[in-house]
């Protein structure tokens, strides 16, 4: 561990437990076999110092919770405080009775904390506790790095799609530039007025241009709140503008088939980029040419609930870069060949969270060497 | 002298053709992609000068540098290669030289800087000049003096 690991104790009942075994004394910290352990006597008083040392930038790595059968219902409810202070943390039941404390504490536990609590039956040795101490304050640090893991994965992530986004919209705005610049440099020695005014005409079209290009970068910019009733053609069509010479140089033919599906809850500007991050890898796995199309269909997911699927079915008459690529690893991209959590490479990662933060998903369908099918799906608004 | 200019953009396009206007070359073919350049650089023989933007649909700027410079009838013929200014582009700029590319510009170009590279590559290829455009090149030169540029 980087520095003394932090248990808080809490001792309401004022049992004979984790106090008595390390000789605690709540008026000061004491640092036991490399942890530094605090003592609080309530469940508010804990709650109370968990939130000051996050502010403080410090976390509690272990809560020992002293519990009576008489005092669960109370005990249940300081875990799920501590819990909405500080999700990461892991917690050691001390009971005196095991049997019952295991289908007690089950309903009262959140699936993704499930794994986040152990027990401690007294009485118990100061090698006991202090064993239990290690085994959890690893678990809960292994959880934690894997976490701040995810988040620089996902940093990255987003630091990749802004890159590759601007070299897009740069090349796309140095063309424009040329247009306006040299059709600007021809005026100046033209003596005819005609002729002016149709170079006119192509600054002004490139400047219409470069004003649409604009607008949607900045429609990029959304907030969590920007959710609206929409069709999912909008946020195609904001990333077809943005890509759409793209496409075109790299021989990419891009249809599109959509049914008639209903409008759903989405956000523009986050959508928006799932669809340009999808088009940028779908050209990079191409040699050269090939074909996006991209279509709709109605689709249940997650237990039956119905939504719709935007699929983007890639192809390539050149075959995609296969697995032995030294430019990128598929099994990124695939998130290891069978699990659809791992889609951390080439942007994707970043996307799969806008999806999921619509109440839908993205993920891979289809791969192989000719061909890959890409979908995100969205739930329809009566089953939000 | 005849030109070359192969871009897929229609306005960059017109833009290069209407630069050499300016100073004076009208002979003057044109290509939307590498495949149609090559076809017509190879059956015209009059060719001596090529201008190529670099991204284009099906055979890129790159390709028909290479298809040139690997062609024993077309690798004298002096190329001019257009491009973006990106951290990407310049390192095709560095595979652009490894292929011989005789001069490069990065978009947005203005008429300066374009007769600019044009004339250094005239000059330094030693492209066969009648003597009307000898004598253009000449004044342009001088022209330039006058304005101070280098």
């Amino acid at each position: 561990m980087d520095d003394l690991a932090s248990i808080l104790v809490i001792n309401e009942s004022n049992g004979a437990g984790c106090m008595d075994v390390w000789g605690l004394d709540s008026s000061e910290v004491q640092s036991i076999e490399g942890f530094s352990v605090f003592l609080v006597d309530s469940g508010e008083q804990a709650v109370e110092v968990v939130k000051s040392k996050i502010n403080g930038k410090g976390r509690f790595y272990i809560v020992f919770l002293e519990v009576t059968q008489e005092s669960l219902d109370h005990s249940f409810s300081i875990i799920l405080a501590i819990q909405a202070a500080d999700p990461t943390v892991y917690f050691v039941i001390v009971s005196d009775s095991p049997h019952k404390l295991g289908s007690s504490i089950n309903p009262w536990i959140k699936d993704e904390f499930k794994d986040q609590w152990d027990y401690l039956i007294r009485p118990f040795t100061k090698v006991e506790l202090l064993q239990k101490s290690i085994q959890m304050a690893g678990a809960c640090l292994q959880k934690r790095r894997l976490e701040q893991l995810n988040r620089q994965i996902l940093l990255v992530d987003r630091y990749a799609c802004i890159g590759r986004l601007a070299k897009s919209v740069g090349h796309e705005f140095s063309n424009i530039l040329q247009r306006i610049i040299g059709k600007v440099d021809i005026s100046l020695m033209e003596t005819e007025l005609e002729t002016i005014f149709n170079h006119l005409k192509i600054v002004l079209s490139a400047t219409e241009r470069a004003s649409i290009i604009v607008r949607n970068l900045q429609s990029f910019y959304s907030s969590e709140t920007d959710f609206k009733i929409e069709s999912v053609g909008v946020p195609l069509e904001v990333a077809i503008s943005l890509m759409g010479h793209e496409l075109v140089r790299n021989s990419i033919d891009f249809e599109r088939s959509f049914s008639n599906i209903p409008s759903i809850r989405l956000n523009v500007g986050s959508l928006s980029q799932v669809f340009l991050n999808i088009m940028i890898h779908s050209v990079r796995i191409m040699h050269k040419s090939g074909k996006i199309l991209a279509a709709t269909e109605l689709a249940t997911r997650f237990n039956d609930k119905y939504g719709v699927n935007i699929k983007f079915y890639v192809s390539s008459p050149g075959g995609l870069l296969n697995v032995s690529s030294d430019e990128f690893d598929l099994k990124c991209f695939l998130g290891g060949g069978s699990s659809q959590s791992n889609l951390y490479e080439l942007g994707l990662a970043a996307s799969r969270q806008i999806a999921l933060s619509h109440g839908g998903d993205l993920f891979v369908e289809q791969f192989d060497n000719n061909a890959a099918t890409f979908c995100v799906w969205l739930p329809l608004l009566s089953e939000r | 002298m005849h030109f070359l200019v192969v871009d897929d953009d229609d306005d960059c396009r017109s833009t290069v053709v209407e630069y050499l206007s300016a100073m004076g070359f009208n002979y003057v073919s044109i290509a939307r992609n590498g495949v149609d350049a090559f076809r017509i650089v190879s059956h015209n023989p009059t060719i001596n000068f090529i201008i190529s933007d670099w991204e284009m649909p099906k055979v890129s700027g790159i390709d028909l540098l290479r298809s040139c410079k690997l062609s024993n009838n077309l690798k004298k013929i002096p190329f001019l290669m257009i491009t973006s200014q990106t951290s990407f582009e310049r390192m095709k700029i560095i595979q652009a030289g490894k292929a011989n590319v005789d001069q490069y510009l990065l978009k947005p170009f203005n008429l300066s800087v374009f007769q600019e590279r044009v004339l250094s590559i005239i000059e330094n290829s030693k492209c066969f000049l009648d003597h009307q455009e000898a004598k253009l090149v000449s004044k342009m030169r001088q022209m330039q003096k006058k304005r101070g540029v280098k």
